[in-house]
């Protein structure tokens, strides 16, 4: 049997409530220049969210490596109320298989996508209009113009400016290079 | 329903049709990234990368297992996954390489072209059933909470009669001995032991008086058994495993070897501890 997140099943309501409902956030932004643990390429941080009437402690987080910095995470936790992410966004990694789909083929889901839980509780991965288009999905590869796209999907709102700036590197230092699809194997000196 | 061979002949293209349909590929820089239709209980497809190098291909994981890419949340190291994993690790004989930012690839690599697709086979079983053994829970829910709930009461009954003692919780009295115990009470230059027994079903139950009895025998005829004072093991007598079971056997075995409280008589811990 499937895994279900009985926490969704069970609340379903205040689950989408929780994601479909506006909220904001406050401050000078994102700030992506501390290291996640001991990872060498993954950065991270969070941010509380304020959401417009449930009172649950709520927190935005971006994650990115700083070695293809076309690939980053941004999620949106509820802590007390279940330990996975209500919502996340994923710009690359696996494709995602939607098993509730009856066609095989219909089945994937590539990324860049959104994962969320449906009605039973199970979770499934989803594109929105705009990453259906090549065109867009290259400008979205860019986090700054993904943000605005991650907080328009899950009604959030950034004081002041709409939505946060993101900083990748501490004042002071050079910005990291840009590599369009990365090779993963680019930082390997020599297999074996 | 089909009944003739000719229509289930019709099926059977359908199924390696959608099946087909399943692999996609990505130029990534110099390496091709190939969706396979292998896929894990976590619902992800596999990924493997593809990469010549001096006349050789290499097929790899893309760095993906290192960094998480396949699970939400990790389910953390036990000696049963290890195993697994190394089980695949030498079936499919897979390498492992660290690259120069730290991330660990695991991959194969031939010089025959004709060899590359029994690779990705090899490469995304392997990350199949790496990613699926990740997912097994080897301790049920019910066992971890319950044990949980058991040893948050007893420490804090513990920290309570106690007070004004040193007290350690699931620790090990040095760093000779290996084995932990759930409760270390120093006594000026002594100390003395208390094992917790609780389980959410009979087999959980036994093992974990067992598990007591064998902790406290361990330290029979080694140097530190002269620092220890009193050793005793207190029963959860209203777990679920303590009732589902006929333990008066083992709990006779238990009591050759220390002093058995159960926790609906919890003050008699006071007294066997405080005695000299």
């Amino acid at each position: 049997m499937k895994k279900i997140n009985t926490i969704v099943r069970d609340n379903y309501e205040r689950y989408t409530a929780l994601i479909a409902e506006p909220k904001r956030t406050a401050g000078p932004g994102l700030d992506l220049s501390q290291k996640k643990g001991t990872n060498k390429v993954l950065h991270a941080c969070q941010i509380p969210v304020i959401h417009s009437d449930d009172p649950i402690d709520l927190w935005l987080i971006a994650e990115i490596r700083i070695d293809r910095l076309h690939d980053f995470k941004f999620k949106l936790r509820a802590p007390s109320f279940m330990g996975e992410p209500l919502l996340n966004y994923d710009s690359a990694g696996p494709t995602h298989r939607n098993e509730g789909v009856t066609s095989l083929p219909e089945q994937i889901v590539t990324t860049p996508h959104f994962n969320c839980y449906d009605q039973q509780g199970r979770r499934i991965a989803y594109k929105t209009a705009p990453l259906t288009n090549p065109e867009v999905v290259r400008e979205l590869e860019d986090i700054d113009r993904c943000v605005i796209h991650f907080y328009e999907e899950t009604r959030l709102t950034h004081d002041p400016a709409g939505y946060p700036a993101i900083s990748l590197t501490a004042p002071g230092t050079l910005p990291f290079a840009h590599h369009t699809n990365a090779d993963p194997h680019a930082h390997v000196v020599r297999f074996v | 329903m089909p009944t003739s061979s000719a229509s289930f002949e019709d099926l059977f293209h359908r199924v390696r049709q959608d099946y087909g349909q399943l692999w996609d590929f990505k130029l990534r820089g110099k390496t091709l990234e190939i969706i396979t239709p292998h896929s894990t209980t976590t619902d992800k497809f596999v990924s493997v990368f593809l990469v010549a190098q001096d006349g050789d291909f290499v097929v790899s994981d893309g760095g993906f297992l290192a960094h998480g890419n396949y699970i939400e949340t990790d389910m953390g190291e036990s000696v049963c996954y290890n195993r697994m994993f190394e089980h695949l690790e030498v079936h499919y004989e897979i390498k492992q390489i660290m690259d120069t930012v730290g991330t660990l690839i695991y991959y194969k690599k031939t010089n025959e072209a004709a060899r590359v697709s029994s690779l990705v086979l090899d490469v995304a079983s392997f990350i199949t059933g790496a990613v699926n053994a990740s997912q097994v829970a080897f301790v049920p829910a019910n066992e971890v909470a319950a044990r949980r709930r058991f040893t948050g009461q007893a420490n804090t009954y513990m920290r309570e009669i106690f007070a004004r003692r040193e007290i350690r919780f699931n620790s090990r009295i040095n760093d000779d001995i290996k084995t932990k115990y759930s409760v270390v009470l120093r006594h000026r230059t002594k100390v003395s032991l208390v094992s917790y027994v609780t389980g959410s079903d009979e087999y959980y139950f036994s093992n974990s008086i067992s598990k007591a009895n064998m902790g406290f025998e361990l330290l029979v005829g080694t140097p530190v058994s002269d620092l220890i004072n009193h050793r005793v093991a207190l029963v959860d007598d209203v777990s679920a495993g303590y009732q589902a079971g006929a333990f008066a056997g083992h709990l006779r075995v238990l009591r050759k070897t220390c002093p058995v409280v159960l926790w609906s008589q919890k003050d008699e811990l006071h007294s066997i501890l405080e005695s000299d």
